[in-house]
């Protein structure tokens, strides 16, 4: 089936259509939250949010435009998930020092960023703003066009072009100054 | 690394992310939706179905809202705001129906849509669930049992109104509180979004015929007008139903892609004197920025500019309820304005060659630090904005630690009414000199418009910002219309620690400030003087010939320009004695001598009366000398006989005998000139006691010991 037949069948309530749906695009959306910072355990959560978010908001977007949704709520979510766990964590964290969960979150992570390399280019796109950080991602990581883009993030085109040379000299500069290590397999 | 050797490296980190783990559980996902009440999609294009278990209050807050605040005379006139579903029977839902079908085709042929047009705009579906989940038989589930049959018919037919009938409702109930405007505001931008969305998809579904309609090779909204009768009959249709809905055509910046915008200026007039001022301000900002986010705003205008729209959409956030859709929507531009001026993603963007900050964004930056009020932009600008004017606007490290966080911080204390109102920084504010011409209605009509809002309960706020001269100008308006209280309201504390309400306002001791001969009021910035960590200056008006800066302001701590009534000193020019001067003296003697006329000496400064004191006795004319003295009870004089007879000093020519003159006085009606005497030795300098009396200042008898 097609995926605007998809769309448009999960938005006259059919629960298979939407099925398929979240079973084409639950990898972009895992990805993108761990590409923006979601940390791996919390991967699931953000994921289930999404897609039930994505589906109380099916009605609202043209069948064209359910990609640039699906970024635009992945974002969200993934900003929100945080926000709220901040509140409720804070207390928590006073007396509990998070060295087990730190230790859990990086053996987590290196057992997808094998390489040093891939985990020292990650985190240097971690620590980049997140107007560069953004972009960044969805151009190389996913090859949104500049207009996809645009509209994911509410940009006009020419801001966000400068966003994202912005955002390569900050990388650049920022693995230098790290010593940069060199890509070895 | 050059950029190639980035991308080859962002392109093995890419194929690393393959290795996350995927843990979706799609029937989970199912559960949870299902779990969630009200959140089935609304079905575009069955309208009434009994699936649709959508309540009233999902379907849309703001709508129901304000129908609920529209229907008030619907509330007043019936009692069943209860349920009392069992008046109704079978054969009156039956009839309810056929009514409803009844409105909303009227409003179909209004749009000239057909059904399933109708029926797919947003508000059209949030009446329908209304009626459907309230109203109809067999869809009683999802009901709100706190509203009767016939409130929920009247909501459902407030909710198909168009944005036109909207406006005509809102003028027909009269003044809407700001909490109504609020509600208003929200659903009429909402059905005015709904309808844009669907012309908007019109547009796009008859994109390549309408690419017929160009000008010099853009797309042109005039050509496809002209056009209309060789196009898609509902691109047609849309043309003819745009205006009366308070949209209009439009083609983007670069040409290329027709687009849907309101056109409001007309449209919503009437709505400003029915809505709140302040949440009406909404529709006009909503003008501005219509739909599509800041993109379009920040295409549009000048950098310089757009400092006065962030301004703009601070005052409103921080005056109106912050429980709208537009409140939040608008803040977000808020922040999103805010950074992309203040933090440009490259500030090589904002960076002359020097390391300067370029001219279009100092001003935009100078527009943030004086806005008036409580203002978290200002607060949040002023230190950098301080320490780059100081260093001639080197890039420097007080903006590097700016943090978007802390004008977060900021907006959030204001919201509470727990910020500081933002101090001005007037030094840079006030410009070096100004003159304002007391008879042009301009300058008057600014006042008039103060002087209502401020009359309104006295708010020292409608104050702030407001420069020394146009207190002045004020004061002086209020003094025109007797407004002694407000005249009170505009004197400093000081003064105010002095007196006592009720006599100043049953006597003002302070009026007609500025003289009747006055054309012009000046303000010069040599005489804004710091003075106890805060300023005064004095504002001059024309007396005589001369510019006299004779009425004194205080800024005082609540950072408002007031009337000083009590000064101990002021200090007028140094005044040359030199032929110039002579010739003033001279015109003044010859009008004064003919009559002896009091009045003609009314508007003569006291350097002026001096100078004639002795130009009289250079002529050895003692008798207008004696004219002169102040002859008023109280004050000693000699009869005129006496005084001719009398022994007189002797002037060859006053020119020669002073160099120069200086005024001072105290605002209790004496002052003293004194006078430096050739040649210039230390002790070469006297004082000329004056008295001010109505017609102006005179000597008193032996001015000089």
């Amino acid at each position: 089936m097609l995926e605007l037949e998809l769309i448009e069948r999960a938005q006259q309530g059919d629960k298979a259509a939407y099925t398929e749906l979240i079973h084409k695009h639950h990898r972009t959306v895992e990805k993108f939250a761990f590409q923006c910072g979601v940390r791996i355990n919390d991967i699931p959560d953000v994921t289930q949010e999404v897609f039930v978010k994505l589906y109380r908001f099916l009605h609202q977007f043209q069948r064209e435009r359910f990609s640039t949704w699906l970024y635009k709520i992945t974002l969200n979510t993934a900003r929100d998930y945080y926000r709220k766990e901040t509140k409720e964590k804070e207390k928590e964290k006073k007396f509990h020092i998070e060295v087990g969960l730190n230790n859990t979150t990086k053996s987590a992570e290196e057992r997808v960023l094998v390489f040093e390399e891939d985990r020292e280019l990650h985190n240097a796109i971690q620590t980049l703003d997140e107007k560069y950080r953004h972009p960044i991602i969805m151009f190389y990581f996913h090859e949104l066009s500049y207009e996809q883009i645009a509209e994911v993030l509410n940009l006009p085109l020419s801001t966000l072009k400068i966003r994202l040379m912005r955002a390569k000299a900050l990388l650049k500069s920022s693995i230098q100054s790290n010593g940069g290590v060199k890509h070895g397999r | 690394m050059d950029d190639k050797q980035l991308e080859e490296r962002l392109n093995l980190l890419k194929s690393s992310y393959d290795r996350l783990p995927s843990t979706v559980d799609t029937e989970e996902i199912l559960t949870k939706i299902e779990n969630e009440k009200n959140v089935l999609p609304i079905e575009k294009k069955t309208r009434g179905s009994k699936r649709q278990r959508i309540t009233v209050w999902a379907v849309s807050l703001a709508s129901v809202f304000v129908i609920g605040i529209l229907g008030i005379t619907y509330f007043t006139d019936s009692d069943d705001t209860t349920t009392s579903n069992e008046n109704y029977s079978d054969q009156d839902i039956e009839k309810l129906r056929e009514r409803y079908q009844d409105e909303r085709i009227k409003r179909q042929h209004m749009l000239q849509m057909n059904e399933d047009e109708f029926t797919s705009l947003g508000f059209v579906q949030y009446a329908d669930n209304i009626f459907a989940s309230q109203i109809e038989p067999g869809t009683l589930e999802g009901k709100n049992d706190n509203i009767s049959v016939k409130v929920a018919y009247d909501l459902a037919i407030e909710g198909l109104n168009l944005p036109s009938e909207m406006i005509k409702v809102a003028k027909s109930l009269g003044k809407l509180d700001s909490k109504e405007s609020s509600y208003f505001v929200d659903d009429f931008v909402t059905k005015t979004e709904h309808l844009m969305a669907f012309y908007e998809q019109k547009l796009w579904d008859n994109e390549e015929a309408l690419k017929i309609a160009k000008h010099e090779g853009r797309l042109s909204e005039h050509v496809l007008i002209a056009n209309r009768y060789n196009i898609p009959e509902e691109i047609k249709s849309m043309i003819e139903v745009l205006p009366k809905q308070g949209l209009k055509l439009a083609v983007n910046v670069e040409g290329t892609k027709f687009q849907i915008k309101p056109d409001w200026a007309l449209f919503t007039r009437d709505l400003f004197s029915v809505l709140d001022e302040n949440e009406a301000r909404y529709l006009g900002i909503y003008d501005l920025i219509p739909g599509y986010g800041i993109a379009t705003l920040v295409e549009e205008q000048e950098l310089s500019q757009l400092g006065y729209y962030l301004a703009s959409i601070e005052f409103t956030l921080l005056n109106t309820s912050e429980n709208s859709a537009m409140h939040s929507r608008f803040e977000n531009y808020y922040f999103e304005l805010a950074e992309m001026i203040i933090f440009p993603s490259d500030i090589g963007e904002i960076l002359n060659d020097d390391n300067k900050i370029n001219i279009e964004t100092q001003m935009a930056w100078e527009s943030l630090v004086n806005i008036p009020g409580v203002s978290p932009l200002a607060t949040f600008m002023k230190p950098v904005v301080a320490s780059m004017k100081s260093s001639d606007w080197a890039y420097n490290e007080t903006y590097k630690l700016l943090d978007v966080e802390q004008l977060r911080d900021y907006y959030l204390l204001a919201l509470d009414n727990e910020l500081e109102i933002n101090k001005l920084d007037w030094l840079s504010i006030l410009p070096d000199g100004v003159e304002k011409s007391l008879e042009t209605p301009y300058t008057m009509y600014g006042i008039h418009e103060l002087y209502k809002k401020f009359n309104e309960n006295f708010n020292p706020l409608v104050l702030h910002g407001t420069g020394p001269m146009d207190i002045t100008l004020l004061y002086h308006y209020a003094d025109g219309q007797d407004n002694h209280e407000m005249m009170w309201e505009l004197m400093t504390s000081a003064f105010k620690n002095e007196y006592k309400k009720e006599e100043y306002v049953e006597n003002p001791t302070l009026q007609n400030i500025i003289g009747d001969s006055a054309k012009n009021l000046y303000f010069n910035k040599e005489y804004l003087i710091p003075d106890n960590n805060n300023l005064k200056t004095y504002i001059g008006q024309e007396k005589g010939n001369n510019i006299s800066y004779d009425i004194l302001l205080r800024l005082e701590n609540d950072e408002i320009w007031r009337i000083q009534g009590e000064e101990d000193y002021l200090i007028s020019k140094v005044q040359p004695v030199d032929d110039k001067f002579l010739q003033r003296v001279h015109d003044l003697y010859k009008s004064f001598v003919r009559t002896y006329d009091q009045t003609v000496l009314k508007e003569a400064t006291p350097v002026e009366i001096v100078g004639l004191y002795y130009y009289s006795a250079q002529l050895k004319d003692f008798e207008t000398q004696y004219e002169l003295y102040i002859k008023e009870e109280g004050h000693l004089y000699l009869p005129k006989e006496e005084y001719m007879n009398a022994e007189h000093q002797h002037i060859e020519d006053f020119r020669l005998e002073f160099k120069e003159m200086e005024f001072e006085t105290s605002l209790n009606g004496e002052g003293v000139v004194t006078l430096t005497k050739y040649p210039e030795e230390q002790e070469n300098v006297f004082g000329f006691q004056l008295v001010r009396t109505d017609n102006g200042w005179r000597p008193t008898f032996m001015p000089t010991q």
